[in-house]
């Protein structure tokens, strides 16, 4: 079977599965002088949906209905509308209610939405009046306000992978209230009109996604090991690097041009095991926003790209936990309440078990910790702390025993590198209309790098006449960040919801610091030199100033209009900015929305990398006094539509042009240091441009999606690259088509798959040796030897590998035990083990007498398998 | 166990089959020739190098046989066909001899060959060169000579122009033919120097310019080694040789001028008298095009490259401006000093050359140079 029937074959088969669970209901009544708690109990017995009314609700004149096989909207039609009784469907509820009188006073309800088994606050959960046809949904810590008419109201609130609720109210002051919801075990999106949440089909945003960590969890994954940035590689606006790591490109840009952020505090090196495993532990993981366009204001400092993880806050009733046994990893989870409903912790630990099982000297491990209290109803406290550390080493000697006149060589390498971050966050409600949160936050990424090379001779046979002379180097990079933010959302109406700030950020960038020490010992001396190099600190200073306004302009028009002012201080030179951020969103009937959006960012620190990986020798490094910031100017459009009940479908085009970016001269790499990096880059500037369609399932036991990008990214810069002439980008990969779905077949099984296919990506390759010149017309000292090392580059990235594709394949099992909940997944990534080229290489073969050169390719992702095994207590 | 079992046959699996065992990409071209002209107008020989690779191949061969003609100003100056002595090294070589170009010269290269169906073209125009201002020889610590030398941009027209430092020296190695060695005084004494014959020739001579900003094109040297391994510089050469020359731009001209700073290593220095010599040097600064530039650039990162690994940087480009083949065509415009340096003091040369044989060898050194 070739790839193209297996191909086929894949995309049938996930397509039947994702047309299941599409259902109709259809009702069969015969009542007569039925008052309506008889209507509503003859329609709960015969559909899945629960009535939510308030007292007031009655038939003014018993219902007398007969009919057969009719469908649930044509009976609430025929009942409801005569007695002048509105009604709201929703996926689990059916709404009643009566219009309202227009008050002219007008009240808010402010309030978080929680857990209501572990009293976790939920974001971006929907809080919509359903008489007012008003709604809103709640911020980054749960909290929501709305301005809505005095009298009674009936308010349905939802979130994904919660059971609704409807709650009756009769607002006749600003209240102030926790509303609780319920978990359930199905993935499902609940769409609700006039919400205008921050992310998703909804949102006047384009580009703006939020991932279920439910859903996270049951994809398919490296090595068995959920991974939040991986589960993003699978929407249409972002490029995967290579494969199995969860680098990524957004749109064109490049891989240092995305925002991360934990708990809203900015993180450099978000990897671990080289770009393999994301530093994002799903375990602690509450939820991830993703905004490739239509970046709110209170982001800024990157161009391509904004991904805000936020952690979970720990149960403030039950101790809870859970223990995972996986092929790479092993981690555990504990949560639970300090003091009942004031005070809650969460502690998560990772850490990879190679070193255990084989003799590698490498391992990682993370730690998630956070404490969350709460001392009223208007102040709460947030305490995070995270560590990771990768560790890497290696020793080696000569094998020879030291024997008397003998010489021994030994070497150490140790390698260490990872981010501490620690952050205090302080809620403070001001009203019912503004709350606010102050933010204090430190973070720091180091590598350090010890090298040792020992070379000991043996005089005689006593130890003490040991000659040792040993080289020590010591080579360390730093980032040291402290950070101060105040934001605040301020509600003054139901048409207007603004958010304003103050952020300022200190960036104490330590390129290189570095040290040898020789040192001599002898049976009687012992003396060494050492020799230390520090490299300039430099220190940026960056505040920003931000506002938004989310408008609604009437029934069908929504903007989101907001400004960004970025300053920036480094070697005594100030950089200021203007960030103009627009979104348009024009509802066109029928489940229809056109989307507009145009975006000005500006990044003020970079990576320097050569490498395809992430390695921890890549160094963040701030603009200078002679590098400006790099600047894009993104605009998109796109057309939305959810009329289809479950459905959702998009298609998004943008075009984003990038000014001052800068790369490597060719021929120029990394070096391990940051002194000079300026004058081995190129600065230039780059355009990317492409068009994303997506049909995606949101409710049923399957749900899924189907995406196609085409797109196009483009680089020029100065001569010393590629000529001064445009070349492709490293991520430029036009086509991209991929297929994933997830079938919740019970509450004990769950199935996933995700097929993908790509273009290649780009590569530079010889297309002929290069003879050794010898310009000077007269005898030269030419090495003929080094001849074959010579090639013709023609250009930068001038050859596109050949396509990818693969199949990954999760099988989840969860079955309740005795004291805890066990879940087994298992998992085939590549499953029919394509080699997918990640990237090329020359080299040379010996055949028929002579040595051929050509080029080959490496796969870093071939068929893996994997297997977790999990206990829930 | 089960899971020990499952992580082993992930690993076996993982590294089975990451890289393919066979050549996976063929680059499809037609025969292909690889052509270094790089003329000066100082030198009057100057040699084109030619290597063909075959249809299809990535492997690159001197070829024999190339029809070469040059062309200045449209008259035919040149012509004929490469040859060398059979063995790879110098075949593929054209050799144009008493070579003259004047500045504003057009010059025209054309290489051919039916047979492999190549048809290659390339013009230039001989540029104005330099200006040599200023030249001053001094001594360092290690009583190797070091220069400055002040060149001036005649054309003030704000844009960007490149140039290349070469040096040029003919060395002259002698031997104490008779001495007797005082260990009370630890020196040699009553030393009868006498010449080695058959060692005259000159080369490009190797230089170093660690703290020359431009050369270095404004890179600062930190060298963290104990020993005395130094850094090697961005400006190294190709292969085995090591700065014959050095290119550099107006970048850091100050008023239109720069001061260049350099050590000609004028190899086996040594204080042991058994090899010691002095040398006819020739300082040449030529103006070159943008095109050479970035060709030189590229082939001095080309050298160094270590290319196509997981974490290595982009390969640099060899630019052509060449119609038809690859490779490079310029003629350099170039001004020159000259001098005179000699390891051991000129009373001890004078022993045994008096100034005149010198200056014969001067005239013979500099008949190799339209000066």
């Amino acid at each position: 079977m070739n790839n193209k029937t297996i191909a086929k074959v894949i995309a049938i088969t996930m397509a039947l599965m994702m047309s299941i669970g599409t259902h109709a209901q259809n009702i069969t009544l015969s009542l007569k002088a039925a008052t309506i708690n008889d209507f509503v109990s003859a329609i709960q017995d015969q559909t899945s949906y629960t009535f939510v009314y308030g007292s007031d609700i009655v038939f003014r004149q018993p219902l007398n209905i007969n009919v057969k096989s009719a469908t649930l909207a044509d009976v609430l039609k025929e009942v409801m509308e005569p007695e002048g009784i509105r009604y709201e469907r929703t996926r689990q509820h059916i709404m009643l209610f009566y219009d309202k009188v227009a008050q002219s006073n007008v009240k808010t309800i402010s309030g978080h939405v929680i857990d209501a088994t572990s009293r976790e606050t939920l974001i971006g959960a929907t809080v919509y009046s359903v008489n007012d046809h008003k709604g809103t949904t709640t911020n980054s810590y749960g909290f929501f306000s709305l301005t809505l008419p005095e009298g009674y109201t009936m308010l349905h609130v939802s979130y994904m992978g919660y059971i609704s609720k409807g709650v009756a109210l009769s607002i006749q002051a600003d209240t102030a209230m926790i509303i609780e919801l319920l978990t359930d075990n199905r993935i499902e999106e609940v769409v609700v009109e006039a919400t205008r949440p921050e992310t998703g089909i909804m949102s006047s945003r384009t580009g703006a996604v939020a991932m279920d960590i439910g859903a996270i969890k049951s994809m398919p994954s490296f090595l068995g090991e959920p991974d939040v940035l991986k589960a993003l590689q699978m929407l249409p606006s972002v490029q995967r690097g290579v494969s199995g790591t969860s680098i990524m490109s957004v749109r064109g840009g490049n891989r240092d041009q995305n925002l991360y952020l934990l708990d809203g505090v900015p993180f450099y090196n978000v990897d671990h095991l080289f770009g393999f495993i994301s530093a994002f532990t799903p375990d602690a993981t509450k939820r991830v926003d993703f905004f490739s366009s239509s970046f709110p204001s209170r982001y800024g400092g990157r161009l391509s790209s904004v991904i805000d993880v936020r952690t979970k806050d720990g149960d403030m009733q039950h101790y809870h936990g859970s223990l995972t046994l996986g092929t790479i990893t092993s981690h555990i989870t504990l949560e639970g309440p300090i003091c009942d409903d004031k005070t809650s912790f969460i502690v998560s630990f990772r850490r990879s078990l190679v070193d255990m099982l084989l003799p590698l000297k490498f391992n990682f491990y993370d730690i998630n910790a956070k404490i969350n209290h709460i001392f009223n109803d208007r102040n709460r406290l947030f305490s995070t702390f995270y560590m990771g550390r990768d560790k890497m080493g290696q020793k080696e000697n000569n094998g020879y025993k030291v024997n008397i006149g003998e010489t021994c060589n030994q070497q150490d390498v140790a390698l260490g590198w990872g981010n501490t971050m620690g952050s205090l966050r302080w809620n403070h409600i001001f009203s019912h209309k503004v709350f606010s949160n102050m933010t204090l936050a430190r973070n720091k990424f180091y590598f350090d790098c010890d090298y040792a090379n020992t070379n000991s001779v043996k005089k005689d046979a006593t130890d003490a006449s040991h000659e040792r002379i040993t080289d020590k180097m010591n080579s360390n990079s730093q980032i040291d960040d402290w950070m101060a933010m105040y934001d605040i959302d301020y509600n003054p109406n139901h048409s207007n919801h603004v958010k304003f700030g103050l952020q300022y950020t200190l960036h104490r960038f330590m390129p290189d610091k570095s040290s040898v020490i020789h040192e001599v010992e002898t049976a009687d001396t012992l003396f060494f030199i050492g020799r230390s190099h520090d490299s300039d600190k430099r220190i940026g200073n960056e505040t920003d100033i931000y506002i938004e306004d989310d408008i609604a302009l009437g029934d069908h028009i929504n903007a989101n209009v907001g400004f960004r002012f970025p300053f920036f201080v480094i070697e005594s030179k100030l950089y200021k900015a203007v960030e103009p951020r627009l979104s348009l969103t024009v509802k066109a009937g029928y489940g229809m929305r056109f989307k507009g959006a145009y975006t000005r960012m500006h990044q003020y620190v970079h990576l320097l990398t050569t490498s395809r990986v992430s390695i921890p020798a890549d160094l963040w490094m701030p603009i200078s006094k002679n590098i400006k910031p790099m600047e894009s100017d993104l605009f998109v459009m796109g057309l939305y539509y959810n009329g289809l009940e479950g459905w959702e479908a998009s298609a998004e085009a943008y075009y984003k042009e990038m000014r001052d970016i800068f790369d490597y001269k060719d021929g120029y790499g990394f070096n391990n240091s940051g002194e000079d990096w300026e004058k081995i880059v190129a600065v230039g500037r780059g355009v990317s441009r492409g068009i994303e369609f997506s049909i995606r399932r949101t409710q049923g036991p399957v749900t899924g999606s189907v995406n196609y990008t085409f797109s196009r990214s483009e680089r020029k810069f100065d001569r010393n690259v590629n000529n001064g002439k445009w070349f492709r980008a490293d991520f430029d990969r036009p086509h991209k088509f991929n297929i994933n779905a997830m079938w919740h077949i019970s509450n004990r099984y769950e199935f996933a798959a995700s097929w993908s296919l790509s273009s290649g990506t780009m590569a530079t390759i010889s297309s002929m040796q290069a003879i050794s010149p010898n310009i000077d017309a007269v005898i030269t000292s030419v090495d003929w030897w080094n001849m074959h090392d010579l090639f013709y580059y023609d250009g930068r990235n001038n050859y596109r590998l050949p396509n990818t594709h693969s199949l990954d394949l999760s099988f989840m099992m969860h079955r309740q035990r005795k004291w805890f909940k066990r879940t087994i997944a298992i998992g085939l990534m590549n499953a029919y083990n394509h080699h997918n080229a990640d990237w090329a290489f020359m080299d040379e073969k010996y055949v028929d007498d002579h040595w051929s050169v050509g080029v080959k390719t490496m796969c870093m992702n071939p068929i893996l398998p994997s297997f977790s095994y999990t206990m829930t207590f | 166990m089960i899971k020990k079992i499952i992580l082993f046959v992930a690993i076996a699996l993982t590294i089975c089959s990451c890289e393919n065992e066979d050549i996976d990409i063929t680059v499809r071209h037609k025969a292909t020739a690889d052509i270094r002209a790089i003329l000066n107008n100082v030198t009057r020989k100057n040699t084109i190098e030619i290597a063909v690779t075959k249809e299809n191949s990535m492997e690159v061969n001197y070829r024999n046989g190339m029809s070469v003609s040059l062309y200045v100003n449209g008259q035919l100056t040149h012509s004929g066909i490469t040859s060398g002595e059979g063995s790879s090294y110098r075949s593929g070589d054209f050799e144009l001899t008493d070579c003259h170009f004047n500045v504003g010269d057009k010059v025209e290269l054309f290489v051919d060959s039916d047979t492999l169906d190549i048809h290659a073209s390339a013009q230039c125009v001989v540029d104005q060169p330099v200006v040599i201002k200023d030249f001053k020889r001094v001594f360092d610590e290690r009583s190797s000579p070091l220069y400055y030398i002040t060149i001036n941009e005649p054309l003030d027209d704000g844009k960007d122009h490149f140039y290349r430092l070469s040096i040029y020296s003919q060395n002259t190695y002698f031997y104490p033919y008779d001495y007797y060695y005082d260990s009370n005084e630890n020196s040699f004494n009553n030393i009868i120097w006498k010449r080695v014959d058959n060692n005259l020739y000159y080369l490009s001579s190797d230089f170093s310019f660690d703290n020359d900003i431009a050369l270095n094109d404004g890179q600062s040297r930190v060298n963290m080694n104990l020993g005395d391994t130094v850094i090697k510089t961005y400006g190294t050469w190709m292969g085995g040789t090591e700065n014959t020359y050095a290119i550099f731009s107006n970048k850091y001209f100050e008023n239109g001028e720069y001061t260049l700073r350099i050590n000609p290593e004028l190899s086996n220095i040594s204080y042991s008298i058994w090899n010691q010599k002095w040398n006819h040097l020739l300082v040449c600064v030529s103006r070159i095009s943008d095109d050479e530039y970035y060709f030189l650039h590229a082939s001095t990162l080309l050298s160094q490259y270590d290319g196509g690994k997981l974490f290595s940087g982009n390969p640099p480009s060899l630019n052509s401006n060449i119609n038809g083949a690859k490779g490079i065509f310029a003629v350099e415009s170039t001004s020159a000093v000259y001098d005179f340096w000699s390891c051991v003091s000129i009373e001890q040369v004078q022993q045994i050359f008096n100034a005149d044989t010198i200056a014969a060898e001067k005239e013979v050194f500099l008949q190799n140079f339209n000066l």
